[in-house]
């Protein structure tokens, strides 16, 4: 009887484990906003329909060394700033690509895609904003 | 943030009147014709090809030999490239929306060495590539493109195609030889093994008496549901917050290639261990019984005194259920949230009727897979049974019915001493557990062994005889629509819609119109099919195997019995579509385990990439898997006969007539793989 109870209990903690799995995840993902590194900039591309680059708005300050690592999430993707002159080309699904700079004019740069990669692919861009001293 | 701007961006196109699936396909990007259609270099003698990619195919727009250029009109380019042996073929293509990918079974490098991509507004030249073997090679997209992505192919076939040719004659002499041999009038045997010799797994020696300890263990059950309950919480969460793009997400990339094809070899295996291991109703399952682990009897006042209607008491739920998906398989494959909300219904269904209606009444009638599975397991060569009925009859106490302190009665309902059917057996083993008299075993047996007096048993079992006409056509079907270059099939069950989704993007699941109207083409298609069509056709085989035989069965019953006698076929076919999947899409659930949202992590440090495992086999091989199914059919079908009619003639007769139909099915099926 006792052993039948140690194995009732520990059946029931393994469970409650696997609806930690799932709980978890769903909390991590929707409640704590997006952390970054100071100086790295992690962007994950989804196609537009499912998001777009993730962050969307990075604040970088100027003068700064940054770098900015870029991963395609599902399919071929670009990453480019016209404003930086920085054009990382086609970035496979799964392949990441790294960009460092030092931006050191103020103001408001919009990187886009420059990959078709979905209907919605005109839609997808982000900024970069230097914020001076 | 940028969840608010995405949703007000889709609510202004919308009250723009513009969903976001009416926004035209980029075309700026597209290469002018011009460009495209006049090569500037000489190939000698090879054949240009004008191929085009596209979501989610391949069509040839235009060939060229020597300087005359043959263009095929918009709208009928074919997705078909035949071309004789030994012709040497130069590809120039293009992409008309993203980028994709381009790999030939067998005659491209593999694609971890060297990928060709063809991005938009870029033409891109392969080859010359001189076709030296004859047979049927499929075109493949080799960069992930969207959801469809894993099912973007087109066909190429070298002729003189002997591989196709030779499998339709062997279809035609396998089925003879089936014949030949039955011509003898051999009694209760399949293909030469006698149907009456089981052997006892648990009293073979070595192995026998420590399964027998495992499946005893009272923890055995916890012990296998609990991985899979694992497993099936990631995919939900995967489902959910996971990458849009099916292949990259561990919801489609284990549940619908693992998962799946694990499914089909344990059926033709072990029966139905699938329901032995099933995470779905058992968090039901622990709270009906207040335990997870000992024996509980489930008290009367839990279960609110409801009864579980008589009416439901057959699969007819469960093989509609079964289409229903089917029909909505395009998405149901390619989008993890579309998985995702499955498992979560099947999970609360499954959970609160077993807590309203225990025990498992929502596996018995109503899981779809449980279902198919159930019915497909008649087949298999693993049975739960008694050891000696006899005992069972005599044994008046019937602990496998109402339980003992050792393990619970049949939670399946059925009376596991006397029972000789798997259909509805889910393998939990608890009759083993409760069983004083150690009268309950597994036994290994011929595959078919049951289906002879089930058939003679089936007056008016229409819902399994409906089971194995959805399963048989739908084999086929889908080998054809997966694996076949027709993209406006793809495009009719995908609703025409060209991207994944996930929680975030949930907004923009949804189809245009066309898109609309073509899934219900789509739909009445499949439906059509296997609810109608095929078996109009069986019952007008099952007429005239009745007037050959001269039998004084009524048309009806014979229908039905010889329905049973697909069983076989069903589990082959399967088998050779979960073959096809696993050799070509191995790949997607390893990097899943390593990866499971598609968030780019590597737990495991896998480096594995995608590269079909010897694909230019891959028609022979399924071929082979169906004729062979195909003769284990026939004989089962003179089995039954031979049952029903008791006399070899009459049943050697009315099973040629339906030996007929199968070999043609056989020929239909090696058309589709390699012809």
């Amino acid at each position: 009887m006792r052993r039948g109870i140690f194995w009732e209990i520990v059946a029931l903690i393994l469970t409650i484990g696997v609806i930690g799995v799932v709980a978890f995840p769903l909390l991590d993902n929707y409640l704590v906003p997006e952390k970054n590194e100071r100086d790295t900039v992690f962007i994950r591309a989804y196609v537009k329909e499912a998001g777009g680059f993730q962050p969307d708005v990075i604040r970088v300050k100027k003068g700064e060394k940054v770098k900015i690592v870029v991963e395609s999430m599902d399919v071929t993707h670009g990453f480019a700033v016209k404003g930086l002159g920085i054009d990382l080309g086609m970035i496979e699904p799964g392949e990441k690509k790294v960009i460092e700079f030092v931006a050191d004019k103020e103001g408001v740069y919009v990187f886009r895609c420059t990959v078709m990669c979905s209907p919605m692919h005109n839609f997808m861009k982000g900024t970069i904003v230097v914020i001076g001293e | 943030m940028s969840e608010i701007r995405r949703m007000l961006i889709f609510v202004i196109l919308l009250m723009m009147g513009f969903g976001s699936f009416l926004l035209p396909s980029v075309s700026a990007h597209v290469v002018s014709e011009k460009d495209w259609l006049n090569d500037p270099h000489d190939h000698g003698d090879a054949k240009i090809v004008y191929l085009k990619a596209y979501q989610f195919g391949f069509s040839i727009k235009a060939i060229q030999e020597g300087s005359q250029l043959e263009v095929f009109p918009e709208g009928s380019e074919p997705s078909i490239l035949k071309v004789d042996k030994g012709d040497r073929v130069v590809f120039r293509i293009i992409s008309e929306d993203v980028t994709h990918g381009f790999y030939i079974d067998g005659y491209s490098p593999s694609p971890v060495d060297q990928k060709i991509v063809i991005q938009p507004g870029k033409i891109v030249e392969v080859g010359p590539i001189t076709f030296d073997r004859s047979g049927k090679f499929k075109i493949r997209c080799s960069v992930t493109c969207g959801p469809l992505h894993p099912f973007m192919v087109g066909d190429i076939r070298v002729n003189p195609n002997f591989g196709y040719y030779s499998y339709a004659a062997g279809s035609l002499l396998a089925g003879i030889l089936t014949l030949a041999y039955l011509r003898r009038g051999p009694v209760n045997r399949m293909l030469g093994i006698s149907l009456e010799k089981e052997v006892d797994l648990l009293r073979v020696r070595g192995i026998g008496p420590i399964l027998k300890r495992i499946l005893q263990w009272r923890g055995f059950h916890f012990a296998v549901i609990w991985p899979g309950l694992l497993i099936f919480a990631v995919v939900i969460v995967a489902g959910f917050v996971g990458n849009p793009v099916g292949n990259k997400n561990f919801s489609i990339a284990v549940v619908w290639i693992l998962w799946f094809a694990l499914v089909e070899f344990m059926i033709l295996f072990a029966g139905r261990s699938w329901c032995t291991v099933c995470p779905l109703p058992a968090l039901g399952e622990w709270i009906a019984r207040r335990r997870l682990y000992g024996v509980h009897r489930i008290r009367k006042w839990f279960t609110f005194g409801l009864k579980w209607p008589g009416s439901l008491n057959n699969m007819w739920l469960g093989s509609l259920l079964f289409l229903t998906m089917s029909l909505i398989i395009p998405w149901l494959v390619t989008r993890p949230v579309v998985s995702g909300l499955l498992f979560v219904i099947l999970i609360s269904v499954g959970t609160i009727l077993y807590i309203t209606h225990p025990p498992r009444n929502f596996c018995r009638s109503i899981c779809p897979a449980g279902a198919y599975i159930g019915h497909d397991s008649n087949a298999s060569i693993y049975s739960v049974r008694s050891r000696d009925k006899g005992i069972c009859d005599l044994h008046k106490a019937k602990e496998c019915i109402r339980g003992s302190p050792e393990g619970y009665g049949c939670p399946w309902r059925l009376y596991p001493g006397g029972h000789d059917e798997n259909t509805y057996c889910g393998q939990c083993y608890e009759c083993l557990k409760s069983c004083p008299l150690d009268n309950m075993t597994v036994k290994i047996r011929m595959i078919g062994k049951d289906l002879a007096h089930m058939a003679v048993k089936a007056k008016n079992r229409f819902d399994e005889a409906w089971m194995s006409f959805i399963r048989f056509t739908l084999g086929i079907f889908y080998i054809l629509v997966f694996f076949g270059p027709y993209a406006w099939i793809k495009d009719w069950g995908n609703m025409g819609v060209n991207f994944g989704a996930n929680l975030a993007s949930i907004g923009l699941l949804v189809p245009g119109i066309e898109g609309v109207v073509n899934w219900f083409r789509w739909a009445i298609m499949v439906a059509g099919v296997s609810l109608v069509v095929y078996p109009a056709i069986f019952y007008a085989f099952s007429w005239i195997s009745k007037k050959v035989a001269k039998a004084e069965e009524d048309t009806k019953r014979i229908f039905l019995a010889f329905s049973y006698g697909l069983i076989p076929y069903i589990v082959f076919i399967w088998v050779a579509f979960a073959v096809a999947i696993l050799l070509v899409f191995w790949v997607y659930p390893i990097t899943a385990f390593s990866d499971p949202l598609g968030w780019g992590w590597n737990l495991l440090g896998f480096k594995f990439k995608w590269d079909p495992i010897h694909p230019q086999s891959l028609p022979y091989v399924l071929s082979s898997l169906a004729i062979l199914g195909m003769a284990l059919s026939i004989n089962s079908t003179y089995n039954i006969a031979r049952e029903m009619f008791k006399d070899h003639s009459r049943a050697y007769r009315a099973t040629s007539v339906m030996a007929l139909l199968h070999v043609v099915s056989a020929i239909v099926f090696v058309w589709v793989v390699a012809g």
